[in-house]
């Protein structure tokens, strides 16, 4: 199964996807919230984690992708990457998720997201 | 006998004539700029001023002598206008800056202020109200729009904030992903050193970011958060080294936090690559900052070696975070003093004079 990636800018599309491929994840990326929604609702079985940014093209953002993912899949992983959101995260975050606050390093995406699918019960501590 | 206009009892000299009387009401009513009516108790119109029927293009044929409401085929039957006149103008005499919306059909949206007051005979028995209006539809407009333009900042500000954080985390990856791949150890160095700089840069900024330009900073959980930041990607697991910051209530500006958390980064950062050799058994690296009216003193000790037996001081004297320091120091119009020996090395960054109190690494 794959993790949705979701981000706006293409370059850290590829950093992140670099990462993930590095770490053994297989990744599914799009752009907008919009997007994301729908293949979580087409797709869900398929996916095993999200790492979402806040700002995303589209109308929705990052706090609301991961809120619907939520809604399909109570217990799925959630990421959040931000430059400048992290002070919401208590307040607009989804419970046991962890956040990542750019410039984070590579490794640092890889062990949050394998830290979520193998204890099952994600952490809480903000990464980065 | 003379006259004193100045008081009531002058003027009922000199206007003793109700005809006088009159006309001097109606030219004040008719000098006065923004648009005046005056009512009488059943609010029927008794005079309007030639500025009301400008403005709303009204004839006074068509003006004087009609129910208020009854204007203008009803377009003065306003619901806020007859809570005004007949419930807080009867209970409290006076109201000023009410505000009523509504379309007039002749010139379009309007919103007016009003101002309105009773005015009693001299029996306490007849009762004229006084009613004046100010048109505040542009002044509201404009408040709208800046408004509108001061949310649309901050969504712009929040857009490139966003941006700069994406460059950074750019910048930081390709770094570290070079470093992976070069032959050359010592350039991998460089290239890790260059990473760690993008990193503490990036954690300015978003320390910073929350308190906005020209805002205050909190020196001390600032240098704290930062601290946090270069120890948890400097200070692996074996390495018994801890970095602390002391200090009190001190605030700096931003610009200024902003070049002190520089100095520190780079200060912190030679104190863990310098400072403390494997075999080192307990590190501290203590980092103060102190305030005292303008003057100002950041300081960074630690308890290492001083000097490793290479000859390389804990905070070398030459290269490109040297450099750095002493370039925001001077921009800080601030001096750097350095002091090491074997029990440990101590920066201090002041400006202007300032009572060494010393906070040394134990």
């Amino acid at each position: 199964m794959k993790v949705l990636v979701v981000e706006d800018d293409n370059l850290i599309q590829a950093l992140v996807q670099e990462a993930l491929s590095e770490g053994g994840f297989e990744t599914s990326i799009t752009d907008s919230g919009e997007e994301a929604i729908k293949r979580l609702r087409e797709e869900k079985p398929h996916y095993r984690a999200v790492v979402t940014d806040i700002n995303l093209l589209g109308e929705l953002n990052g706090w609301e992708v991961a809120r619907v993912a939520r809604e399909f899949d109570p217990t799925m992983p959630v990421i959040y990457m931000t430059g400048t959101h992290a002070e919401e995260w208590a307040s607009k975050g989804v419970p046991n998720s962890v956040l990542l606050a750019k410039p984070f390093a590579p490794a640092q995406l890889v062990t949050a997201v394998s830290n979520l699918l193998n204890s099952g019960g994600p952490t809480t501590v903000p990464a980065g | 006998m003379s006259q004193n206009l100045t008081s009531p009892e002058g003027l009922k000299e000199q206007f003793a004539s109700i005809t006088d009387a009159w006309a001097l009401a109606q030219g004040i009513v008719d000098t006065v700029r923004e648009p005046v009516l005056v009512l009488d108790k059943n609010l029927r119109v008794i005079s309007a001023s030639r500025s009301f029927y400008s403005t709303f293009k009204v004839s006074a044929e068509a003006t004087k002598g009609e129910l208020l409401y009854a204007l203008g085929d009803g377009q003065w039957d306003i619901p806020k206008l007859r809570v005004l006149l007949e419930k807080i103008i009867p209970e409290q005499g006076v109201m000023e800056g009410y505000e009523v919306e509504h379309d007039f059909p002749n010139i379009g949206h309007r919103t007016m202020c009003l101002n309105a007051r009773q005015v009693f005979d001299e029996s306490g028995t007849n009762v004229t109200i006084l009613l004046g209006m100010e048109d505040i539809t542009d002044r509201r407009l404009l408040e709208i729009e800046k408004d509108a333009l001061l949310k649309e900042k901050d969504v712009l500000l929040e857009e490139l904030q966003h941006r700069i954080a994406n460059s950074l985390q750019i910048i930081a990856s390709i770094i570290l992903m070079k470093a992976r791949t070069v032959q050359s150890e010592e350039t991998r160095l460089h290239l890790h050193d260059a990473h760690k700089r993008v990193m503490s840069v990036a954690a300015i900024q978003q320390q910073l970011h929350a308190v906005g330009v020209g805002g205050n900073v909190q020196m001390t959980p600032y240098l704290t958060k930062l601290c946090e930041t270069i120890a948890a990607s400097m200070i692996g697991d074996s390495r018994p080294i801890t970095v602390k910051v002391v200090g009190g209530e001190g605030v700096a500006t931003s610009r200024q936090a902003e070049s002190l958390g520089l100095i520190a980064t780079e200060l912190v950062m030679n104190a863990l690559k310098h400072a403390f050799p494997a075999e080192t058994a307990v590190g501290e690296i203590a980092v103060t900052y102190e305030r005292d009216g303008t003057n100002w003193k950041l300081s960074v000790s630690d308890n290492g070696i001083g000097r490793s037996p290479d000859g390389v001081f804990a905070q070398p004297k030459t290269g490109l975070g040297t450099g750095i320091i002493k370039a925001l120091a001077q921009q800080l119009n601030a001096q750097v003093e350095t002091v090491s020996d074997p029990s440990g090395t101590t920066v201090t960054v002041t400006h202007a004079t300032f009572a060494a109190k010393g906070t040394r690494a134990a």
